[in-house]
């Protein structure tokens, strides 16, 4: 709509369009004496999936809460959205930009964190009307519509504990695309469903990803990881080992660790 | 006995712990507040308070408070002292119970409210106060029955309350034996009245530990 009003010079939109939705330069996050994230540095792009694999506790889900700052960053850099968010351990956002920042970037948690005080409908509707400022009917149409998209809307007025885990993410996800989110984040989105149960989580953020939405996801499913993502990183002890396309990742890894890895990964049947 | 006297004693002690009941959860949210507070400072106040109040026994502060207020010049009668004191004191169980609540409350859901970008406050009007109620509610009620019991205190001050109307009686020759039952029916019956009451309020079904 503003092109047409003001023209923007074709190198300049050009260059909008391809910057990055996430850069990350020499992250390192400390736990007391534990440096869990030892400098890590990755970009995503608009409408790119970028999924972080590894063996459990090397912080992978570090990264990803580091990136909305439920973390805070001990030294590097993170800028998402166009903004620089955080350099050697200084927040640069106000309480206020934060929350506009968080609002911007959607969550969806391993254990699902759906408010168990509230229905599907209000855990959707909650941040529409308190962040946004829709107003109770519009948050309510908007709500049965992504509920109805991930196939809960005839579960609309279910509590949390009337829901199968896989419901509830389902629901979660709901409520981070009420907010018309431009980034994605899922930390670990399946793990916690029964396997049956995951492949109707699957499908929506299957769904998501081929509508565009940017997302970077954390998991240790790594066949799947493979098949979404336009770009892996490979995480262990604190460090990116490995980045590419799944076909380079997964399919020709060249570091002795990310093969130990993924053989450990077929010796398990995953 | 008298049966008029028995029942405005009784009178006596229901007004004491309805006045003291709501004084003291009322007064116990700024304590919980301040001792919840970012600042290190008011934190260490209140948590000296807390410490402070529940360090030393309930009768010995309802002295204190009433020689207080009789050096000070002041004579507020022995009921007004006591409730007072009272008030004072259970603030501190209560506030202490508040803050066990808010803490009760799984990390998960405090940071799933903040990654929707909610403020401050509405995460702890809308996701974390709701989700802590549940729990208080159903653990105050364990403060109700000791403020019940603990209004026989104020006998010693001379509040004519149940417990004092049986020491009179059996100071004047009376059953100790008869006459403390008697009372003790009645405290029975508070206390039950208030541990339904609470448990009427609690909702099991969808406390914070069921994810």
């Amino acid at each position: 709509m503003v092109d047409s009003i003001v023209s923007v010079p074709p190198e300049l939109k050009e260059k909008q369009l391809r910057e990055p939705t996430i850069v990350v330069e020499g992250l390192t996050k400390r736990f007391g004496d534990t440096e869990v994230l030892k400098g890590i540095s990755f970009d995503v792009k608009p409408g790119e999936v970028l999924s972080i694999i590894g063996p459990s506790g090397t912080g992978k889900s570090t990264v990803i809460r580091c990136l909305n700052l439920l973390e805070t960053p001990t030294s590097g850099t993170v800028s998402i959205l166009g903004q620089q968010v955080s350099t050697d351990g200084r927040t640069l956002l106000s309480q206020r930009q934060l929350e506009k920042l968080r609002s911007r970037a959607g969550m969806v948690f391993q254990t699902f964190n759906v408010f168990p005080h509230l229905t599907a409908l209000e855990n959707v509707t909650l941040a529409q009307q308190h962040v946004l400022g829709r107003s109770k009917s519009e948050a309510r149409t908007r709500a049965m519509s992504l509920l109805e998209r991930v196939g809960l809307g005839e579960r609309a007025n279910f509590k949390p504990n009337q829901l199968s885990g896989g419901q509830k993410q389902r629901v979660a996800i709901a409520r981070a695309l009420a907010l018309d989110p431009e980034v994605l984040l899922l930390d670990e989105p399946t793990s916690a469903i029964d396997p049956e149960l995951r492949v109707e989580v699957r499908a929506v953020i299957d769904e998501l990803a081929a509508s565009g939405m940017t997302m970077v996801l954390v998991t240790h499913e790594v066949r799947y990881a493979a098949r979404l993502s336009d770009r892996m990183l490979f995480l262990s002890d604190g460090v990116v080992v490995e980045s590419g396309t799944p076909d380079q990742v997964v399919g020709e890894p060249q570091q002795e660790r990310t093969r130990r890895f993924l053989h450990a990964l077929e010796d398990d049947g995953v | 006995m008298s049966l008029i006297g028995l029942l405005s004693a009784f009178f006596v002690t229901l007004q004491m712990v309805v006045i003291v009941l709501i004084g003291a959860s009322l007064l116990g949210i700024p304590v919980a507040w301040a001792r919840m507070a970012r600042f290190k400072v008011i934190q260490f106040i209140a948590a000296a308070f807390i410490g402070i109040i529940r360090g030393i026994p309930t009768l010995a502060w309802l002295f204190i408070v009433f020689f207080s207020v009789t050096i000070a010049g002041w004579t507020p009668g022995a009921l007004f002292s006591a409730i007072i004191t009272l008030v004072v004191v259970n603030s501190a169980y209560f506030a202490e119970n508040y803050r066990a609540g808010f803490e009760a409350v799984p990390s998960g859901y405090k940071e799933a409210s903040a990654a929707l970008g909610l403020s401050g406050w509405d995460r702890t009007r809308l996701v974390t106060a709701p989700l802590a109620l549940k729990v208080i509610v159903g653990s105050s009620s364990s403060i109700a029955i000791q403020i019940v019991k603990e209004t026989s205190v104020a006998s010693l001050i001379g509040a004519q309350e149940l417990t004092y109307y049986a020491n009179a009686h059996v100071a004047a020759g009376g059953n100790g034996m008869f006459y403390f039952s008697v009372i003790g029916v009645f405290y029975l019956a508070l206390s039950l009245v208030l541990g339904i009451f609470a448990r009427r309020n609690t909702n099991t079904e969808s406390t914070p530990a069921t994810i």
